[in-house]
């Protein structure tokens, strides 16, 4: 496989971004589902890996894989979703190449004036933070259907044997295996978080 | 790919960076390429959030969850939102119970209607359907005043026997008087004599019928008692719960409660009295015996008032326990949100 190189002068156009949701497909629509779904994978990956701006080295990422598929026509050699990880692999390679030249110990950051600074104002401002995320919370769980609402509050309750219990009692009510469950209530959990980041950010 | 090549353990060891090198880039890989592994990843991630949330991560994990998962900004806004979520569910499920209960409180309600808007079909069925239905209306009605008159026939017996028996005594009377009399100028002494054990027996006989008047009354409760108190059901009882009352704690007593828990038993329901009630809302986590690990831990409570007590009421599964000492830890709500544990509840389980 060819390795690839960062282009800056390369824009991703309209065609390639198809060509992109097409190859990610591989034959059937999804809507752009995948995309999305491999643009979260990636984003989780680059932040597993402490990189400061997990969304940019993403779209940095699948912007190398379109630029390539635009140029070759296909990419053959490996199934889509394991070319996006070797692709990552490499930025994320550069990335550790860049940083290293510029390492600063912790020490010294944390006795930066401004650090101390946005240290106390981050204590002052969790409640307020938390408020917000509750009236949010209210908001965005009232504007699920009720089976979903039931199921999320349902599947987070309680704590480590009580919540084991709840779950299993909640998949046989529901007629689902506790894997089926499992899924269904982190996709309403992270569509919940999306919702509430939004809802916070406009008030 | 099957379950078996990673396990929750591996996934949580993984998302806190302590794998080996050649593992973490297999998971790495696996988080692209299979998409069960990829599902896993995200669910195993919440819960350990949600563990760090709820206090229960310790030693090795903690410090490391500290250390390398809250290093990332975007993975320190979960935590918060995990924050809020969790506490929002608190909130919530007691609502839903709430909810559930008043809709089973309704049900009957509902049934009832049903069963008089049903009658409904009666006015726009065919005329066949409507005389059968009179018909049958008609045949009750009969049937039951037929009853009625029964019953009242059936009522009356006691008092048509009655009759019978002051008949008989009559009868008995009258014979008692057509007997030849002793004339007492004959032999008065025995006249004396006989008209004193006449007079004793006729006592007698008296005292005798009042005192088997209220036994007979007696004997005809019991039977009726008999009759109306028919065993409501032949179901074996069951004990589902064990209920106890767990006192304030005094300092200068170091004495335990033994509580006697049944093995069949599947809940223990615990009313804790408190001394006051000054805050918003109640926690109350089941501790084990060396208070480093919660087993069980309950959502927001709120007291109950009654004119002599103020208490909390908790309910977990009996299983938990086993024959040792236990802590319910019972923590108040703050009005910022901040719980403060304020008693600690020790009851010594003895399972049977």
């Amino acid at each position: 496989m060819q390795k690839t190189e960062p282009k800056k002068n390369w824009i991703i156009t309209s065609s390639a971004f198809h060509r992109l949701l097409n190859w990610l497909d591989e034959g059937e629509n999804s809507d752009g589902q995948n995309y999305l779904e491999m643009r979260q994978r990636l984003v989780a990956y680059f932040d597993r890996k402490n990189c400061p701006t997990p969304d940019e080295y993403a779209d940095e990422t699948l912007n190398r894989v379109a630029r390539r598929l635009e140029e070759a026509g296909t990419i053959e050699s490996e199934s889509p979703a394991k070319y996006c990880y070797i692709v990552a692999r490499f930025v994320f390679l550069e990335y550790l190449r860049g940083t290293n030249k510029n390492l600063v110990p912790l020490d010294d950051i944390l006795e930066q004036p401004q650090v101390r600074q946005l240290a106390a104002t981050e204590l002052s401002e969790e409640k307020e933070v938390k408020e917000k995320m509750l009236n949010c919370l209210e908001h965005c769980t009232g504007k699920l259907e009720p089976a979903s609402r039931e199921i999320i509050i349902s599947y987070y309750h309680g704590a480590e044997r009580v919540k084991i219990e709840n779950r299993r009692a909640l998949a046989e009510k529901l007629g689902v295996s506790t894997n089926a469950l499992s899924i269904r209530a982190c996709r309403i959990r992270d569509k919940l978080e999306i919702c509430v980041a939004k809802c916070a950010a406009e008030t | 790919m099957s379950k078996q090549e990673y396990s929750n353990q591996a996934i949580t060891e993984y998302l806190l960076g302590s794998l080996p090198e050649a593992e973490t880039e297999h998971f790495d890989e696996l988080s692209f390429t299979n998409n069960e592994f990829a599902e896993a990843l995200k669910s195993a991630e919440k819960d350990l959030v949600d563990s760090y949330v709820q206090g229960e991560l310790a030693g090795r994990t903690l410090e490391k969850f500290k250390s390398h998962y809250l290093s990332s900004t975007a993975r320190r806004q979960k935590v918060e939102f995990a924050k809020a979520f969790l506490l929002f569910t608190e909130q919530n499920i007691i609502e839903t119970k709430t909810e559930n209960s008043a809709a089973q409180r309704a049900r009957p309600k509902q049934i009832f209607l049903k069963f008089f808007s049903a009658l409904n079909i009666f006015a726009n069925s065919r005329p066949v359907l409507k005389w059968s239905f009179a018909v049958a209306a008609l045949a009750f009605m009969f049937t039951a005043g037929w009853l009625w008159f029964a019953n009242i026939r059936l009522g009356q017996q006691p008092a048509n026997e009655s009759i019978v028996k002051n008949d008989a005594r009559l009868e008995r009377e009258q014979n008692n008087q057509n007997r030849p009399q002793i004339p007492p100028t004959v032999d008065t002494e025995n006249g004396k004599e006989i008209a004193k054990v006449t007079e004793e027996r006729e006592r007698h006989e008296q005292r005798l019928k009042r005192k088997q008047a209220p036994n007979q009354q007696r004997n005809i409760e019991r039977k009726e008692l008999r009759v109306s108190k028919q065993p409501l059901s032949a179901s074996p009882s069951k004990i589902n719960t064990a209920f106890f009352i767990l006192l304030p704690p005094v300092r200068s007593n170091n004495s335990i409660p033994n509580l006697s828990i049944p093995a069949r038993v599947r809940y223990v329901a615990m009313r804790l009295q408190l001394e006051s009630d000054d805050y918003l809302g109640y926690r109350v986590a089941l501790v084990n015996p060396s208070g480093d690990k919660e087993l069980w831990r309950s959502g927001k409570l709120e007291t109950k008032i009654s004119a002599e007590s103020k208490a909390l009421n908790v309910r977990f599964p009996a299983k938990l326990l086993k024959s040792q000492i236990y802590s319910l830890v019972v923590s108040g709500i703050k009005i910022n949100g901040v719980d403060e544990i304020i008693s600690n509840y020790s009851f010594r389980a003895v399972v049977k």
